[in-house]
């Protein structure tokens, strides 16, 4: 076990090792002059080459790869021109937003789509689970940021019910920063109208992903669950006078959890590309609206270090499933155990 | 069937407590927040260049002196209360009492200080300034400045120069690599930084000490909001949620400015924007009656109908507010079609073809160069359009890959016009993209600074003007107004002409 | 009598008409003997047997009757029926594998039995799977009772079936096909155990199979079906001894055949089974049957008495051919 850890661990740097040198290149190949951004209006030349040299930017493309690379390996993940401060400094400001966010929509979804699912999966074909399904395929069709400025739009400007954007109500002291999940912070400052602010500020944005989320992920829960209903050990339970109850949550449940794991942990990465389109569209000051922002002015390293946070979750979250895989099912034998 | 119960449950209780505190009536009367169109890059008066650094650097730094923005031609007393120009020496006498925010006092080796560094590190603003050869403390409260040659530009050009404490820059810049003062401001100005909330906002608290005067109910708390979205700010404000914004979108700004609860303040916007520029180094462009064809050829009235109206056309590269400005005595520029083919008969040139590069990312650009292609079509000149980056753009035609150009003209300075002429009309000028030269126009814009003579400095700068138009360089589309929708219940938002968007927030007040 | 069938249909709903899959027929079965339902697949056989626990699939409609201890079992709501299954009527399958759970530990899924129907909870449960196991000849239940299906022999998961069946002690158990997937030797201790059992525990056992070699071992009465239909029913010795039925004489021939090879043995039989929808017309056997004439191809023929067995046959092994030879 600890050996096939190790491996994949092993691979895991592999992938985010291509990931950061494929996204350098990209991004070089892009020809743009962020200097010029720093620089301003009416900047002289000089004022620009100035900067350049500051950043690194006038050497040679090699060298300027060598010396992110060995960057890289030191944890460096190199400085944000557009904030003028260190990558790192930056993401850890800006990570427990996106996290937050992430985990709050991740965290829905997987209660929703699981409830969904088992209602539909409980009579297939009837017209729960037909209304079900219409319902979650409405979800499909619609774009994130369509879907989310629809929200807003319905919410906010018609509605007043839920704010704008951003994490928390504006005109209010946000509680002081200890872990910069702001649901923790509240809690641990002990305001409840601070918890209230927060959680409104969250639920569009969570809205918008797990509505987006939920149509396919209700969909293949559901196709497991109908799948393993069928299974030959569910007539045995059956015989034994067990209830409809518990050979759902007890047999089928366990075993149709392996399907619906590779199915989440998908739905995982499709939620890691639209965080920065919803981040934009409610400008949640997470990582996705750090790399946006960075992007239209050319600042490479936060773009960079983005795709490698976002491949490092992912590359985790695989992981994780790796670990999680022989607890849920014993005949899944972890390799090299 | 229980779990989903009790979701819908929770997401019930949660939607009914969420309706119970209306966000749209969170608005009070001690804290402003503005709706910012982005996050400043840094927050050092010696390097912010966009509008939203300047929303921090403005209002928590004081400059030596103000202007008038009603009439530009007059400059106020601020951190100086009087100056005299003695040819390339300038004298400031400086306010009594006035301290920083950190409770240190300000004197002249502040300023010497702050201007020291400025031209050290030349960005930002920088260029404002950069004629000062050297700066003398007198005493605490007597500085001097001298100028590399006279110039009468230099106090209105310090209306923009923020001054600094030199404790700070002696602990924090220079050796120390001056990061410090990308995020942390210790200024003399009326708001005082308090805190920035990275990705979201940017936190200021009023100076009661400030020597100037706060209108009645001022604003105790600023909350400068980074809000990128155009149609967000337009909404925030329109719920309440922002009590100002700024780029509002133009026909957002319109929409709101005429419902109940907002009017709309109108005033004049830095100089021309934007400006087709034409290339004089490669034809076709660099044939002076077909550049004269183009600009009469082009239709201004659609320019002016795409900012609804709200728009001048241009007679030119100077405003008709600037100080000393000849717009009065210029003829005006209209569309012509006759005209146009005339010209282009005289340039014996047809069917021609030529490359226009956009900068992308702005839609007023675009547009701007899809009326000279529609325009140009009428005459039978073909124009491409390509749409790239900004600094691929203007890379092109000052490598003679293309014939235009469009970019956004800015003159920070109330009363200098000869920064803007170099940068864009002079040899060597970073945005003089298509590579204008005139002799005259370059001894013109020298000379300027030293007439001392407001009435002798306007014939100059009628004839500097009159050099670039007759040069048919430039086709000026249109020169949009500014259009600000404000709230009702808020007092004393006005425009600064000599800027993109301004917000002196120590001039708000609640109603 | 424990059990009484009368009657019993069951089919399929499809567009356009039902498919039948058992037409009719009718059994008793009596306490404490082993009833063994042989017959090809797709011969309604297992249907049969599970519709006697109410297991048939949803989409399936029934008719008749089926009187378990005098009590009506057919058609009854599902929940009804829950507290007999396991209690009162246990059931083994065929595939072991396939009909454990494969995500938890064979004890558990024992236990589970007496759990379900509130006889014993929690360690006690646990105590009384492992009991079981050792009932069923298990060496070392203990660590069998923690194992995963997919962790023990294929011998060993029959016998956990069968401790899982028996564990709520009920009278009748339905076998079906409890031996198909063993081999030889496995397959002889599997059927000493079902009699050692039964010994034991006073079962009734209905056995449902397609092995001649099983009923010769453990029959008391035979049930013969074809196509959904009786063939041939009455006791083992009698039908073993003297086939009345071509199909079963068939049967019979084709097990000496190859006897080392069970599965081949039906497909000794010249042509195949008919699958669902496509019963012929008249007797279902006709098609295949050396005996058929044109009364096999039109008329069905009725179930009546011969002897010690009941036969459903218009020419009957040994007494067309009789009586033609005396022609």
């Amino acid at each position: 076990m600890v050996n096939f850890l190790l491996k994949r661990f092993a691979w895991g740097i592999l992938v985010l090792l291509l990931v950061a040198v494929i996204t350098f290149f990209l991004s070089r190949v892009v020809p743009a002059d962020p200097a010029a951004f720093l620089a301003g209006q009416n900047a002289s030349e000089a004022t620009v080459q100035k900067i350049r040299a500051e950043y690194g930017l006038d050497r040679p493309l090699t060298e300027q790869f060598v010396s992110y690379m060995v960057g890289l390996s030191k944890g460096d993940l190199g400085q944000s021109i557009r904030t003028r401060r260190s990558v790192s400094t930056d993401l850890a400001q800006y990570l427990p937003a996106t996290l937050e966010l992430l985990l709050v929509s991740f965290t829905i979804y997987l209660i929703a789509s699981f409830s969904l699912a088992v209602t539909a999966a409980r009579h297939p074909g009837g017209f729960v689970d037909g209304a079900i399904r219409l319902l979650t395929m409405v979800g499909t069709g619609i774009p994130v940021f369509w879907l989310g400025m629809a929200l807003q739009f319905m919410f906010f400007y018609k509605l007043h019910w839920l704010p704008i954007g951003a994490r928390f109500p504006i005109r209010e002291t946000a509680p002081p920063v200890v872990t910069g999940f702001l649901i923790i912070d509240s809690m641990l400052a002990g305001s409840p109208s601070a918890l209230l602010g927060t959680l409104k500020h969250l639920a569009l944005p969570a809205l918008t992903i797990v509505i987006n989320l939920l149509a396919v992920g209700t969909r293949l829960s559901r196709a497991a669950l109908i799948q393993e209903q069928s299974r030959l050990y569910v007539r045995t339970a059956r015989g034994k006078g067990l209830g409809p109850r518990v050979i759902l949550y007890k047999h089928v449940l366990r075993n149709a959890l392996s399907p619906i794991l590779t199915a989440t942990t998908m739905q995982f990465g499709y939620m890691i590309s639209w965080v920065i389109l919803v981040e934009v569209i409610f400008d949640w000051p997470g990582i996705g609206l750090y790399a946006y922002q960075s992007f239209q002015v050319f600042d490479y390293s936060p773009v960079i270090a983005l795709a490698i946070v976002s491949t490092a979750g992912f590359v985790l979250i695989n992981l994780l499933m790796d670990i999680l895989y022989p607890i849920i099912d014993p005949r899944v034998q972890s390799v090299g155990s | 069937m229980k779990s989903l119960s009790g979701i819908a449950g929770t997401a019930l209780l949660l939607m009914a407590s969420a309706m119970g505190v209306n966000s749209a009536s969170a608005q009070d009367a001690t804290t402003f927040v503005y709706a910012d169109a982005g996050e400043p890059s840094t927050i050092d008066p010696a390097k912010a260049n966009v509008n939203w650094e300047f929303t921090v650097t403005r209002n928590v730094y004081d400059r030596l002196v103000d202007f008038d923005l009603d009439d530009p031609s007059r400059l106020l007393p601020a951190l100086a209360t009087e100056w005299k120009q003695d040819g390339k020496v300038w004298t400031f006498k400086l306010r009594d009492g006035v301290t920083f925010h950190d409770g240190t006092p300000f004197d002249a080796n502040d300023v010497k200080a702050t201007l020291d560094r400025l031209l050290k590190v030349g960005q930002g603003q920088s260029y404002l300034v950069d004629d000062i050869a050297s700066v003398t403390v007198v005493d605490p409260k007597t500085v001097q400045i001298e100028t590399k040659a006279p110039t009468v530009f230099l106090a209105s050009n310090l209306s923009r120069i923020e001054m600094m404490s030199d404790e700070d820059i002696a602990k924090h810049g220079g050796e120390a690599g001056e990061a410090w003062f990308s995020e942390n401001a210790n200024g003399t100005g009326p708001y005082a930084f308090v805190a920035w909330t990275r990705g979201t906002q940017i936190e200021l608290k009023r100076n009661d000490k400030w020597w100037g005067k706060f209108p009645e109910k001022p604003f105790d708390r600023v909350l400068d909001r980074f809000v990128t979205d155009g149609a967000n700010r337009a909404r925030g404000l329109e719920g309440g949620e922002f009590d100002l914004a700024n780029f509002v979108p133009l026909d957002e700004a319109l929409r709101i400015g005429s419902t109940s609860g907002f009017h709309l303040v109108e005033g004049n916007n830095l100089w021309a924007w934007p400006a087709i520029y034409l290339n004089m180094d490669i034809p076709p462009t660099n044939n002076k009656d077909f550049r004269n064809a183009l600009v009469k050829a082009f239709d201004y009235n659609a320019m002016v109908q795409s900012f609804q109206g709200k728009a001048v056309v241009g007679r030119g590269p100077i405003p008709a507010w600037f100080p000393g400005s000849p717009e009065k005595d210029q003829p005006e520029i209209k569309t012509d079609l006759e005209a146009a083919k005339a010209a282009l008969a005289a340039s014996g040139l047809s069917n021609a073809t030529m490359k226009c590069s956009v900068p992308a990312g702005f839609p007023e650009f675009r547009f701007a160069a899809t009326i000279l292609q529609a325009s140009a079509a009428q005459i039978g000149v073909t124009v491409e359009i390509e749409e790239l980056p900004f600094v691929e753009a203007i890379t092109a035609i000052k490598t003679d890959k293309s014939n235009c150009f469009v970019l956004g003209n800015a003159n920070l300075s109330p009363q200098d016009a000869t920064k803007f002429f170099s940068a864009h009309y002079l040899k060597g000028g970073f945005f003089n993209s298509g590579k204008f030269e005139d002799p005259a126009l370059q001894e013109l814009i020298a000379k300027l600074p030293s007439v001392s003579d407001p009435a002798e400095r306007a014939a100059m700068l009628k004839q500097a003007s009159d050099i670039v138009v007759d040069s048919h360089y430039i086709i000026w589309p249109a020169r949009p107004v500014t259009v600000v929708p404000e709230p009702d219940r808020i007092g004393g938002y006005r425009i600064d002409p000599a800027e993109y968007i301004n917000a002196r927030f120590w001039e708000l007040y609640s109603k | 009598m424990i059990l009484s069938v009368r009657d019993l249909s069951i089919g399929f709903r499809r567009i356009g008409g039902d498919l039948p899959a058992v037409d009719k027929i009718s059994f008793d079965v009596r306490e404490g003997e082993t009833f063994v339902i042989i017959g090809e697949s797709g011969s309604g056989k297992s249907l049969t047997g599970m519709s006697i626990a109410g297991l048939q699939p949803a989409t399936s409609v029934t008719s008749g009757s089926i009187r378990f201890k005098e009590r009506e079992l057919l058609n009854r709501p599902d929940a009804e029926l829950r507290r007999m299954r396991g209690r009162e009527i246990g059931l083994i399958y065929q595939d072991p594998l396939g009909s454990l759970n494969p995500v938890w530990p064979v004890g558990d899924q024992i236990a589970e039995a007496l759990r379900a129907h509130g006889l014993a909870s929690g360690a006690a449960a646990a105590r009384r799977a492992v009991e079981m196991l050792d009932r069923v000849r298990i060496p070392d239940p203990a660590r069998v009772a923690t194992a995963y299906p997919h962790e023990i022999s294929g011998g060993m998961r029959q016998r956990a079936m069968i401790a899982m069946a028996l564990i709520a002690g009920p009278s009748l158990l339905i076998a079906d096909e409890p031996t198909t997937a063993l081999d030889v030797t496995i397959k002889a201790q599997m059927l000493e155990l079902l009699a050692e059992l039964q010994r034991e525990m006073a079962l009734t056992i209905i056995l449902i199979t397609h092995d001649m070699g099983v009923v010769a071992e453990v029959a008391d009465r035979i049930l013969v079906m074809y196509a959904g239909r009786v063939a041939e029913i009455g006791d083992a010795d009698a039908i073993m001894r003297t086939p009345s039925h071509p199909y079963t004489a068939a049967l019979m021939t084709s097990a000496m055949i190859s006897e080392a090879e069970p599965k081949q043995q039906l497909n000794a039989i010249v042509g195949v089974a008919p699958g669902l929808g496509s019963f012929p017309d008249g007797c279902h056997f006709h098609p295949r049957c050396p005996l058929a004439q044109d009364d096999c191809r039109s008329f069905v023929p009725p179930l009546r008495r011969l002897g010690d067995v009941a036969l459903a046959c218009h020419h009957p092994v040994g007494s067309d051919t009789a009586l033609m030879a005396e022609a």
